[in-house]
């Protein structure tokens, strides 16, 4: 095959500043993407666990009524922090730590656009999480208003204390990294592809990646000015959420809402991009209806603008029809992807190694959010289930069921290539049936408590509402999944020394990070295949299947 | 693993249909609710069935073997794809329509209410306020309020906060409504079940949010008059 | 148009179009400023960036026939909204408008670090006193410039 487009990777390389190779100081001051991303991806994981014990300590609290393990104030403050934790510092860092890995890989770049402003966003990001959940350190304790601070709740006369203003603060922080991140990686996306590669030859991972951070550049600088709105009103004696004065609560639900909306598809479109390079790679097949996907993922992002009241049906402030309307309509392009997804997997040669485990749980797990996504949409209904605990069913089918599960399925896809050690198939197995059962269990049944009147939020019920036995099988759920994150974290630490060497390409990939070394080289590839399609290092191979030395299709070693 | 997995999802299935629905409402508006929500349920089954079917089938049937041959690499089938758009945006329009629809009983005011109700919220109690007859009920955190109210009568609560948002909600009407500082809101109902109902309020206001729940009893109309009559006497109310 | 300009073209006009719906069926103000402004700001970007976006025509593009009426239509809304591989007039990057120099990327720098730290300062500053964000600003002024002077390879 002629190699007319073929780039080889000269020699004339930035040349090599005298800087320690893997020291502290390496990781303090690198701008290589890939140590960035592999910092985004720790610390989100850190803030995972942490956020995580933080809904352990919820459980333990509601598998009784009285309060047993802490007060009112401390529950109140571990359910906004466990939100706020797992929805800024967690979910969306691991998108862009993925991000950040793999766009420059699978497009041919050698970095992205701009590598400075990217390390930036990191300790940022980092910064952003010190002082947001330094408010458990100040005497007033953690911010205590729900991840959504509603005002006139989050005000000064109803919550004094450093805990909200650092969160605000930590949160106005946080919030600049994620819109120069975005522009990084728009800029990458649209600047740095390698010649070949059209627009319509990136990998559905980066379209998705694309439309994220077009997401976040329309959505952050709004949740940021909410932030400084919010913050004037508590500090400098304005008054834009106060009623008594003239402002208006519902202002700030439009504000945050606007962002808050899109913030959660910021959260499941990097993770649509994931399961899309999982499904064909471990099909055999091509991803169908490429265009398709686009046009998804377009429409879902546009769409995502338009719907943002649907959390405030019951305000009676909002234009009920018009919202759900649009909120109806997003149905629909996403089940254009559930429908491609299957039918990349429809007379492929499935192999349900973990990357695909976990993407066939995401599948069942995001189909059930999903649709009671739309149970929700529509007025009527959500008047009855809205903050109840049907939506924190609903909200955790879709963020923990979809891109958790989603997340771990790139961990056990990638890792190999970030580290270059292959994970344990037998621990990656117990970790996701552990996860799928505890997750459920803790889940499923919060549909029923929030349908029979259990509200959101509560630090305490009676033992007359008789929603303890089913409290008492989530918080076992829960203790399942405490069990199944463990797993993993043996798994990947066993495996990080232990673990079978991968090579460039265990699982017979498609896009362009297969075409190198796990890990890669400093600046990416020695050689880049040439590019004709969205596949080209499955072209590169002549089209045939990567069979392992087990014979496996799919095999997990490279020739 | 699909042969494990096929359980699982029986099992599932069985779950959701035995446990989730909605209470029996107690109210007239709360029945439209119950019917939208039963029929979202069966699409939503039958869509649950029909792509979680869909997947283990494709799970089951085109398992890897060893030795196996690349599959055929189609990628794309135009007619396909505009079908799986069209028919969930049929059905989207459908489920659409009928919200709307029931949206409109929902929400439709009583023009000629025969009890109204303004009901105050605050950090962390209720104060209802019967309007033409003087007699208020109070209670907080500590003391629980209870009201009474007649059955099959329009009936509008007028909803205020005198602080932070909270929400008005009795599990049993299937219905509820915020009370934001500074805006007025309304709902309107009628009872169609004598019974006691828990309230609670629903938006996080604070500390003891979890403790901001009230009692509703409703009883037949010359009752509720009894009843209105015994709390004007109480506390000099009227 | 090429695709790059093309995704922001679609938002800009979809959200001239919902926002313009989100005002007749509701007179709010705060989400029709939002959705409006979302659309000029778009909008802008479209017209400021087409320089940058020059499609390099293919010398062995096939003339299409004229068409008239309605394809013709369709066809210029194909080529400013359309999200088709192969009607993409220039998404090939033979010489990417933003690509860097091979020799561009510094290989470490200490100055996002140092200004990640002047942030964190700055920010825990806003609640607790100028005794924290002054050396902030202070931190902050010194790592911009040091960012904007450091030499690249």
């Amino acid at each position: 095959m002629a190699t007319v487009d073929s780039r080889e990777r000269s020699t004339a390389v930035a040349p090599q500043h005298d800087v320690p190779r893997g020291g502290v100081v390496d990781w303090l001051t690198t701008t290589d993407h890939k140590k960035i991303g592999i910092l985004y991806l720790v610390s989100a994981v850190g803030f995972f666990v942490l956020s995580g014990l933080l809904s352990l300590v919820i459980r333990a609290e509601l598998a009784a009524p009285g309060l047993q393990i802490v007060g009112h104030q401390e529950y109140n403050e571990l359910f906004t922090m466990h939100g706020t934790g797992m929805v800024f510092f967690f979910v969306v860092p691991t998108a862009i730590g993925l991000g950040n890995y793999f766009v420059p890989l699978q497009i041919g770049a050698p970095d992205v656009a701009y590598p400075r402003l990217n390390a930036f966003t990191y300790w940022l990001y980092i910064a952003g999480g010190l002082i947001t959940f330094s408010g458990f350190l100040t005497a007033g304790g953690a911010a205590a208003v729900g991840w959504t601070g509603y005002a006139p709740l989050s005000l000064n006369t109803f919550s004094p204390g450093a805990g909200v203003d650092l969160w605000i603060v930590g949160l106005l922080v946080s919030g600049v990294s994620g819109i120069l991140g975005a522009v990084n990686f728009i800029a990458t996306i649209f600047g740095m592809r390698v010649p070949g590669m059209t627009m319509f030859r990136i990998p559905i991972f980066c379209w998705n990646i694309l439309v994220t951070s077009g997401l976040i550049l329309f959505t952050f600088p709004v949740l940021s000015a909410a932030f400084a709105m919010l913050y004037i009103d508590r500090q400098i004696g304005g008054f834009f959420f106060d009623p008594g004065a003239g402002g208006d609560p519902i202002l700030w639900q439009h504000l945050f809402w606007f962002f808050g909306h899109p913030e959660v598809y910021i959260m499941i479109l990097p993770f649509f991009g994931v399961v899309t390079e999982i499904i064909p790679v471990f099909s055999r097949k091509p991803v169908f209806g490429y265009s398709g996907f686009v046009f998804a993922t377009l429409l879902i992002g546009g769409y995502s603008l338009s719907v943002w009241a649907h959390h405030m049906f019951t305000t009676g402030a909002v234009n009920n029809p018009f919202f759900a309307a649009t909120s109806m309509i997003i149905a629909v392009p996403t089940g254009v992807k559930f429908f491609n997804w299957i039918a990349t997997m429809w007379r492929g040669r499935i192999s349900l190694q973990t990357p695909m485990l976990f993407s066939v749980g995401f599948l069942f797990m995001f189909l059930i959010g999903g649709i009671t996504g739309v149970f929700l949409a529509s007025p009527p209904i959500d008047y009855h289930v809205h903050d109840t605990y049907y939506v924190v069913a609903h909200f955790h089918y879709v963020l923990f069921g979809g891109s958790v599960f989603a997340i771990f399925a790139a961990f056990y896809y990638w890792i190999p290539k970030i580290s270059g050690r292959l994970m344990n198939e037998g621990l990656g197995k117990l970790h996701f049936w552990l996860l799928i059962i505890g997750f459920n269990m803790t889940f499923f049944p919060m549909h029923v408590l929030g349908l029979n009147g259990m509200n959101r939020r509560i630090s305490d019920y009676s033992a007359a509402s008789g929603w303890q036995p089913l409290n008492i099988l989530a918080t076992a759920g829960a203790g399942i999944l405490a069990a199944a994150v463990t797993v993993f974290l043996i798994n990947f630490f066993v495996s990080m020394k232990k673990g079978e060497p991968a090579g460039d390409d265990p699982w017979g990939g498609y896009s362009l990070e297969w075409a190198t070394t796990s890990p890669p080289p400093p600046h990416n590839f020695h050689r880049i295949p040439p590019v004709h399609s969205e596949r080209p290092v499955f072209d590169d191979r002549g089209g045939r299947p990567r069979a392992g030395a087990d014979g496996k299709p799919g095999g997990r070693r490279s020739g | 693993m699909s042969t494990k997995q096929r359980p699982i999802l029986a099992a599932a299935c069985v779950a959701a249909t035995l446990s989730a629905c909605v209470p029996e409402p107690a109210d007239v508006q709360g029945e439209s609710v119950e019917r939208l929500y039963n029929f979202f349920f069966i699409v939503a089954a039958v869509v649950f069935v029909l792509v979680a079917g869909l997947i283990t089938w494709s799970l089951v049937r085109y398992r890897a073997k060893p030795g196996d041959e690349l599959p055929k690499q189609f990628d794309r089938n135009l007619k396909l794809e505009l079908t799986w758009f069209a028919i969930p945006l049929a059905t989207v329009v459908v489920l659409f329509v009928l919200s709307a629809q029931v949206l409109g009983e929902v929400n439709a005011e009583s023009t000629n209410p025969s009890v109204t109700v303004g009901v105050e919220g605050f950090q962390w109690g209720w104060r209802f306020i019967y309007e033409g007859s003087g007699v208020v009920v109070i209670g907080d955190a500590t003391e629980r309020p209870e009201i009474v109210l007649p059955v099959g009568q329009p009936l509008t609560f007028n909803l205020e906060s005198a602080d932070v948002v909270h929400s008005f909600w009795v599990p049993r009407f299937l219905i509820k409504r915020d009370m934001v500082p500074g805006q007025q809101n309304s709902l309107s109902l009628t009872i169609s079940e004598a019974g006691v109902y828990r309230g609670v309020c629903t938006e996080f206001c604070g500390l003891l949010h979890s403790k901001m729940n009230f009692v509703l009893r409703a009883v037949s109309p010359s009752q509720f008059e009894g009843w209105l009559d015994e709390q004007r006497t109480i506390d000099g109310n009227g | 148009m090429v695709e790059e300009l093309r995704f922001f073209l679609r938002i800009a006009v979809y959200l001239v179009v919902i926002g313009t719906i989100y005002w007749f069926v509701s007179y709010e103000v705060a989400g029709t400023v939002l959705l409006l402004f979302g659309a000029v700001g778009t909008g802008f970007f479209v017209v400021a960036a087409r320089v940058s976006f020059q499609p390099k025509v293919p010398e062995d593009l096939v003339p299409r026939p004229p068409r008239t009426g309605l394809r013709r239509m369709a066809g210029v809304l194909g080529r400013y909204f359309a999200f088709d591989g192969e009607h993409d007039m220039g998404g090939e990057p033979a010489a990417a408008p933003l690509a860097l120099e091979e020799e561009g990327f510094p290989e470490s720098s200490i100055w996002p670090l140092a200004a990640a730290l002047a942030a964190l300062l700055l920010g825990l500053g806003l609640v607790f006193g100028p005794w924290l964000w002054i050396p902030g600003l202070a931190l902050g002024a010194s790592s911009t410039w040091g960012w904007l002077t450091q030499l690249t390879a």
